[in-house]
């Protein structure tokens, strides 16, 4: 029958250090979870074979380094990337009031599209009970800003799948309208191959542009 | 369970050893069960002994005479393992006699297996002694190494560090028992910091620690541009990287026996140079050195070793100069592994992806401990080329099969290297590249690109960002 479309997503995780992004990651792609990370310094990059509706999606995740200094320096590591994790800690006000800059940083190194860059923001350990942010104040930002916003524990595993699936879903459904409207206005088959060639993206066949 | 290499067992050993007589009696034998050995072998021979009697006396034939090979068996110095389970029983009476024919077909099949057995146990038995002899071997190298370096060198550090005879000494690897003296010279004391020095910052540190814990940080903001937000950021996050620094030890978190060394080197230091600050990374260059010096002497060598050029544009995150440094380790990339570097870029794989995390550990996060010590010892010789030197003595060692993988996967093996990297054949590796591009050295390299990238920016400035 129909074979299955193949896609490839660089998704990246970021936000201020501390709040788990490793830990999200890691319950999200190995469903561990470990009391001891060692910090991240510069990228780390996991990745993550899933079935989304009829497609299958190639995940690329990018961790990096979460100290404010090292902001510029991580920013190259966006370049390319189909969408993103906004990580904040529910205990820790700060690295909640920091996303709009981590935001900024992200949507200054990504190319404008007609569809806007696919992000969900993730409150992180809501197994704690000294909360500092409240989930409507979180929430509030979030509306906003039109990011979707899941309160998660990486410890405990809630929500952390639904948060990432979110976000490929997203990060797809860009990535497929960009194809289509590419292929609505004729534009030449080479600019076609040069995008699938960078997102990785195959059409089953159709085009002839498989990975 | 932990692998631990008979080098890092004697370091730890030295160490703690030292470090327990200078602070007797308060954390009693802790690390010593982390670095023990179980003599597993002998408990395992010992039980498949008496395993092998139970299940003789079972078998119901005590009352047999030793045959000459049980003979010949008791006067080897080993014992066969895998024949416990080799024992040729006879046939249930209830069953009808083999034919004689089979029985004598099945005692010589039995026999052959007996022999293969034995052959195989003499080979692991000669296996085990030689490795044995080499231990024994390494260990009287690094005794008589200890001897030259105390007796020789270091008396006449001055006239003898760069004479070939000691860098080849060198090379080897400092033994354990003197490396963080051979550090502390290496490294230099440019700064002229003093142990006064050191109690000094230590006392404002606790201070500010104090302060912060109780709240009352209103009193002292006058630290002209550091926001007390900022220093408490500062400290909060020494905490928490403390706490994410070599966790698997479990020596320097919370509770363990170098916690509050850490603690007060990385305090110490952010006020020593508020400018810098703490910035993460470091704490694994500062436990590295606690684990070689006294914590004044750490502090000293953390101080002057983070002033070093390199160091310097690391940890101010200076981008401009960090990309400075990356252009120039793809010069001698190039250079050394042609066509690992085009597969590299083929694959857009840029060197910050690995050497990021190399270069602000000094390759002490993602080498077993005992060969990070072993590329510091080398660094302190040959400074800041060799940590480039190093990244590219990993690529060659394992360039087959990087050539082999995407982009996926050589990212996710060069951020999480091997563990059982093979020691010599790793510095082996590394002696193979040769830091020399066009009759340039790295130096010349690094200055001419400093010189291209300045030059571009002032021809025009809309290329920057």
């Amino acid at each position: 029958m129909n074979p299955r479309k193949k896609v490839d997503l660089k998704l990246i995780i970021i936000g201020a250090l501390g709040v788990g992004k490793t830990s999200l990651l890691h319950q999200y792609v190995h469903k561990t979870f470990y009391e001891d990370y060692q910090t991240t310094l510069g990228a780390s990059i996991l990745s993550k074979i899933i079935i989304l509706d009829d497609t299958t999606l190639k995940l690329q995740i990018w961790d990096t380094g979460g100290q404010e200094r090292f902001r510029s320096m991580v920013s190259t590591f966006y370049k390319g990337s189909d969408g993103c994790v906004l990580a904040f800690d529910v205990t820790d006000l700060e690295s909640f009031e920091a996303l709009e800059t981590w935001r900024g940083d992200v949507l200054a190194k990504t190319i404008p599209m007609e569809q806007s860059y696919p992000m969900v923001v993730l409150g992180n350990k809501i197994d704690l009970a000294d909360r500092q942010v409240p989930q409507e104040v979180a929430q509030g930002w979030c509306k906003e800003k039109d990011i979707p916003y899941f309160e998660v524990s990486a410890k405990n595993d809630i929500n952390v799948v639904q948060a990432f699936e979110m976000l490929a879903s997203r990060a797809l459904s860009r990535l497929s309208g960009r194809v289509q409207s590419l292929l609505n206005s004729n534009v030449s088959l080479y600019f076609l191959s040069v995008l699938t060639r960078r997102g990785g993206y195959s059409l089953g066949g159709s085009a002839g542009a498989g990975s | 369970v932990m692998a631990v290499s008979p080098a890092l067992l004697l370091m730890d050993r030295n160490l703690l050893a030292r470090k327990q007589n200078a602070r007797l009696d308060k954390q009693n034998d802790l690390g010593w069960k982390l670095f023990g050995k179980v003599p597993l072998g002998d408990n395992a021979q010992r039980d498949s002994k008496k395993l092998q009697k139970e299940y003789e006396d079972k078998a119901g034939r005590p009352s047999k005479p030793p045959s000459p090979k049980q003979n010949v068996r008791k006067n080897l110095d080993f014992e066969p393992l895998s024949t416990t389970a080799l024992i040729l029983e006879d046939r249930p009476a209830n069953l009808p006699a083999k034919p004689a024919e089979e029985a004598q077909k099945h005692r010589q099949q039995y026999e052959e297996m007996v022999v293969q057995a034995k052959k195989r146990e003499l080979k692991e038995a000669q296996r085990r002694k030689k490795q044995l002899e080499e231990r024994c071997r390494l260990e009287e190298s690094i005794g008589n190494a200890v001897l030259t370096w105390n007796n020789e060198i270091l008396p006449n550090w001055e006239t003898m560090w760069c004479s070939r005879k000691v860098r080849d000494l060198w090379w080897q690897g400092i033994p354990p028992s003197v490396r963080g003296k051979v550090w502390s010279l290496a490294i230099g004391n440019e700064l002229n910091i003093t142990h006064e020095l050191f109690d000094i910052c230590l006392a404002r540190a606790k201070e500010r620690w104090r302060s912060f814990s109780t709240g009352g940080s209103e009193a002292e903001t006058e630290d002209a541009g550091f926001s007390a937000a900022d220093r408490e950021a500062s400290l909060e996050l020494i905490k928490l990287d403390i706490s994410r620094t070599f966790p698997s030890l479990c020596i320097f978190q919370q509770g363990g026996p170098y916690h509050d060394m850490l603690h007060s080197v990385l305090g110490a230091y952010t006020c020593y140079r508020p400018d810098v600050g703490y910035v993460q990374g470091m704490s694994f260059i500062a436990a590295v050195l606690i684990l070689n010096l006294d914590t004044a002497d750490a502090f000293i060598a953390f101080s002057n070793l983070l002033n070093k050029p390199c160091q310097m544009a690391f940890f101010r995150v200076d981008h401009g100069l960090m990309l400075t440094y990356f252009a120039a380790f793809e010069v001698f990339f190039e250079e050394n592994l042609p066509k690992l570097f085009a597969h590299f870029k083929k694959n857009n794989l840029t060197p910050d992806i690995y050497l990021i995390d190399w270069i602000f550990t000094l390759y002490s996060k993602s080498l077993p401990l005992d060969l990070a010590c072993r590329v510091w010892d080398v660094f302190c010789r040959d400074g800041e080329e060799f940590l480039f030197r190093t990244a590219l003595g990993l690529l060659r060692l394992f360039q087959d099969v990087l050539t082999r993988m995407d982009f996926i996967h050589v990212a996710q093996f060069l951020t999480r290297l091997p563990e059982d990297l093979p020691a010599e054949e790793f510095f082996a590796s590394i002696a193979s590249i040769q830091m020399q591009s066009r009759n340039k050295k790295w130096a010349q390299v690094l200055t001419a690109l400093q010189k291209d990238s300045r030059e571009m920016e002032k021809g025009s400035p809309s290329l920057r960002h």
